[in-house]
């Protein structure tokens, strides 16, 4: 739900959409294109980029935070490191727990070497489970690697570096070859044969997809063979720094543990494998960010510190339309597909200012311009931002289309009382892919000895511009590029004696370069301090406007026996009441009918009524009373809570019999097979007993 | 010293998928305690993402894979219903070993992948990639304009 300080605005759009509706907005000129990119972009305006002083890339340009932290001091001091305790020794060292080190991960076991993975935040934890998009693979007859080298390389300007991109478009099939062999369930037709579609940039239908969101379907596979592997994952564990060896290799980490930020651990590694990923969240010029919490650009640091060279770091690409508000969604971006289905841009008059479907950077470029003449919308935290009309899809398209189109965000924005089809969305550029990263070669090393990077932290696969679905591509494709070609190299590499050397060495160069007091880097957290705005709302603060939809499903089938006997039967095996797992498999109405709801939906369904039946014939209940006193509530629940002694329940099966919603084959089965076997034994139970518990049950009855 | 966070593991199952038979059964016995299920619908009440988590627990019971793998689609792995259920279950855990049964066995496998990795292995695109790798910008920036662009 918007602010009501929006509501003026927000009734002036409804006024106004016919006008624009109708409204062919010139597109600009060539001059006019130029001018505004110049005046207003961020990459070009006066203030973001400066000269980096000091380092391998000395000269070069890059964001002002990123320089910054580039030039940063270590925040390990080499006296203080004891290098012959080292906690941990492998062969490759894996550092960042995206798709990239997943995936190099498991091309490094597989390959024979011993692996240990360590990540700043959770395993799973990665741009690459929030990406929303596709991966692209030439894969259809009517396609080829050549003809998606040439869309690669067109869309990035050509300023990519030709080898890498061949690796990556010739390896495209296989990789996902092996994510369907892990069991990625990618969008197929009966056959088998894949449904692709057109992706930004791409001349064919090469996008795959799963539904609308294959990097969470991607990383959570992923990380679920990592585990069933056996790799050891280090979580909440950042790398400080690299270690050398007095051979010029690169030959472990130190890392620190997150939570304490005190305890630090060695290791020693024959190589490592950067994959930390990107920088979105030093937030360029106060730009909200696409990127997850973690991207601060740690790998670059470290790697810049021990001499690596990274190349294109001026090269930032801004999403045209991330959201503003809500809160919580703040820097995610809105599909690039909203545009292609009509909707258009509005300013605080209701006025269209850019002809909507222009390139990514003269959108960025006019809704900026927009925000600095004045005629921004603000939202309740002082962030400016610009209606995004996506009513009006429906009016061009018909009902439904933004349901379809859309789902992902339609079902977002409406957690937050936001509905898309009615009413518009607050954008604001937002940070989305630095192009720029270490260099590496087409087998994923570095220009520094035993030393690979995989991913985002990498540069020169997208040239100057990113498209969209190549991103997975390219962390997937050298990550287990970097994972294959370290751990060969681990093999033949014989490490030296530790040493921390270049610390001092890079803390005399800051000194020639008369640069003193520097920050501390790598950064490991974003600096919420300085940008505050922009932190992302805690997701779980969010208000549920509507009860949860329930699906109207065929209610009660009869049980087929047959199909559930095997697990009827180790549910009935267990020590515990069956009761509530007998409700459960009754009558197939699995929705709203197996609930604990005593309140709602009682007729006709499999909901536990609350009677107390079950509480009432429990055999050890009525042996024991007072347990029953410790509670008024009479659902099964509560059976199974107070009878959660070992071995307690004495397999009577009374509470089933009693229930009057188990299904009633369920009951006979329950009578047929097991309780005439159990006859016997509940006999000798009952005169084993001084007094008949029967007897005990009817009195605690009576007294009630 | 960095402490190995095997939390995750406590709950999880190790299985290698190639040797899994596609099978309800299979779940069953890879998660046995599956069956202390009481339902009780927190799993469902704390989703972070809306699923009707106990609805696919009610699924994997009988055995529905197919089932199991398009109701649980959207879960983010983020463990709030393991860490609340009352019977020390990870449906998620549960969850994600349909999903990938389903995605590696129920679904056929993709024959024109085969084929297009077999014409690269045979080298058939390396002369056409060699000559765009050494082609002059101009030359490309040509070739990029004038490519024709499926509908």
């Amino acid at each position: 739900m918007y602010p009501p300080e929006l509501k003026e605005s927000l009734a002036r759009i409804e006024i106004t959409r016919e006008k624009r509706l109708k409204e062919d907005y010139p597109r600009l000129t060539e001059e006019d294109k130029s001018a505004l990119i110049r005046q207003h972009h961020p990459n070009f305006v006066d203030g973001g980029m400066r000269e980096i002083l000091v380092g391998p890339n000395k000269g070069n340009h890059a964001p002002d935070e990123l320089a910054e932290l580039l030039e940063g001091n270590s925040p390990v001091d080499p006296d203080a490191v004891d290098l012959e305790s080292v906690d941990y020794n492998v062969d490759v060292l894996v550092l960042g727990g995206g798709g990239g080190g997943a995936a190099a991960a498991l091309s490094a076991q597989e390959n024979g070497a011993k692996v240990l993975l360590a990540t700043k935040m959770r395993f799973i934890d990665s741009d690459t489970m929030e990406f929303q998009g596709g991966i692209q693979a030439a894969d259809k007859p009517n396609d080829s690697p050549a003809i998606h080298y040439l869309d690669t390389i067109g869309g990035g300007g050509f300023a990519n570096i030709p080898d890498l991109v061949e690796g990556m478009v010739c390896d495209a099939p296989s990789i996902i070859q092996w994510l369907e062999s892990l069991g990625c369930m990618f969008d197929k037709e009966p056959d088998g044969t894949m449904c692709t579609e057109v992706g930004e940039g791409t001349s064919r239908k090469r996008v795959h997809t799963a539904r609308d969101r294959l990097g969470s379907e991607i990383m959570r596979n992923l990380c679920d063979e990592v585990y069933n592997r056996g790799i050891t994952v280090l979580e909440h564990s950042p790398a400080l720094e690299l270690i050398m060896d007095d051979k010029g290799q690169v030959a472990g980490a130190i890392l620190i543990n997150l939570e304490t930020k005190k305890e630090v651990s060695l290791v020693r590694a024959k190589t490592v494998v950067l994959a930390t990923g990107g920088d979105g969240q030093l937030h360029y010029q106060g730009s909200p960010s696409t990127d997850h919490y973690g991207a601060t650009a740690d790998g670059l640091v470290m790697a810049y510190r021990i001499g690596a060279n990274l190349m294109l770091l001026d090269a930032v690409q801004y999403h045209p339309h991330g959201v503003i508000y809500p809160e919580q969604m703040i820097g995610q971006p809105v599909d690039e597909k909203v545009r292609r289905l009509g909707a258009k841009f509005a300013n605080m008059k209701g006025e269209q200012f850019i002809y909507h479907l222009e390139t990514q950077d003269l959108v960025t470029s006019a809704i900026i311009r927009e925000c600095k003449n004045g005629f921004a919308m603000k939202t309740p935290k002082g962030l400016q931002g610009i209606w995004l009309d996506t009513p009006m899809i429906e009016l061009l398209r018909g009902p439904g289309t933004i349901q379809r189109e859309l789902p992902a965000m339609y079902m977002e924005l409406s957690t937050f009382g936001i509905d898309i089809t009615k009413e518009p969305i607050l954008v604001y550029p937002s940070l989305y892919y630095c192009n720029g990263g270490i260099k590496i070669d087409a087998q994923g090393a570095t220009s520094i000895p035993n030393l690979y990077a995989a991913g985002k932290v990498c540069g020169g696969v997208h040239g100057r511009n990113m498209l969209r679905d190549n991103i997975l591509l390219d962390a997937l494709v050298y990550g287990r590029r970097a994972g294959k070609a370290a751990a060969h190299r681990a093999e033949k590499t014989k490490l030296g004696n530790l040493t921390l050397e270049h610390i001092r060495k890079w803390q005399d160069e800051l000194k020639k370069a008369g640069l003193e007091k520097r920050p501390i880097s790598p950064k490991l957290v974003p600096d919420y301090a300085k940008h505050g705005k922009l932190m992302r709302a805690d997701w779980h603060r969010r208000y549920r406007f509507e009860l949860r939809k329930e699906e109207k499903q065929p209610r009660i089938q009869p049980v087929d026996i047959q199909e559930i006997e095997p697990i009827l039967n180790k549910i009935l095996d267990a020590k515990a009441p069956a009761v509530a797992r007998a409700r459960m498999l009754s009558g197939r109405g699995l929705s709203v009918d197996n609930k604990l709801d005593v309140m709602e939906n009682v007729i006709g369904t499999k909901t536990c009524l609350g009677c107390g039946n079950c509480i009432d014939v429990c055999p050890v209940i009525g042996r024991e009373p007072a347990r029953r006193k410790r509670t008024e509530e009479r659902s099964s629940m509560v059976l199974e809570t107070i009878l959660l002694g070992p071995e307690e329940c004495d397999r009577c099966y009374s509470c089933v019999l009693a229930c009057p919603q188990v299904d009633i084959s369920i009951k006979q089965y329950v009578v047929n097979w097991r309780v005439v076997e159990v006859m016997p034994w509940l006999d000798s139970r009952i005169s084993e007993a001084k007094e008949p518990d029967l007897y005990l049950f009817v009195e605690e009855a009576l007294s009630r | 010293m960095v402490v190995e966070r095997a939390k995750i593991l406590e709950k999880k199952t190790i299985y290698n998928l190639e040797e899994l038979t596609p099978s309800g059964e299979q779940v069953r016995n890879l998660y046995p305690d599956l069956v202390k299920c009481q339902g009780c619908n927190t799993c469902t009440m704390s989703c972070s993402q809306d699923l009707n988590v106990m609805e696919y627990i009610s699924y994997v019971l009988y055995g529905k894979i197919a089932e199991v793998a398009d109701k649980s689609f959207d879960c983010m792995m983020c463990s709030h219903c393991a860490d609340r259920c009352p019977a020390g279950l990870a449906p998620y855990h549960i969850a994600l070993l349909c999903r990938r049964l389903y995605g590696r066995y129920f679904v056929p496998r993709s024959q024109h992948l085969v084929s297009r990795i077999d014409e690269i292995k045979e080298g058939k695109f390396d002369a056409e990639l060699s000559e765009l790798k050494k082609m002059e910008e101009s030359e490309l920036r040509r070739r990029y304009s004038e490519r024709d662009i499926e509908p």
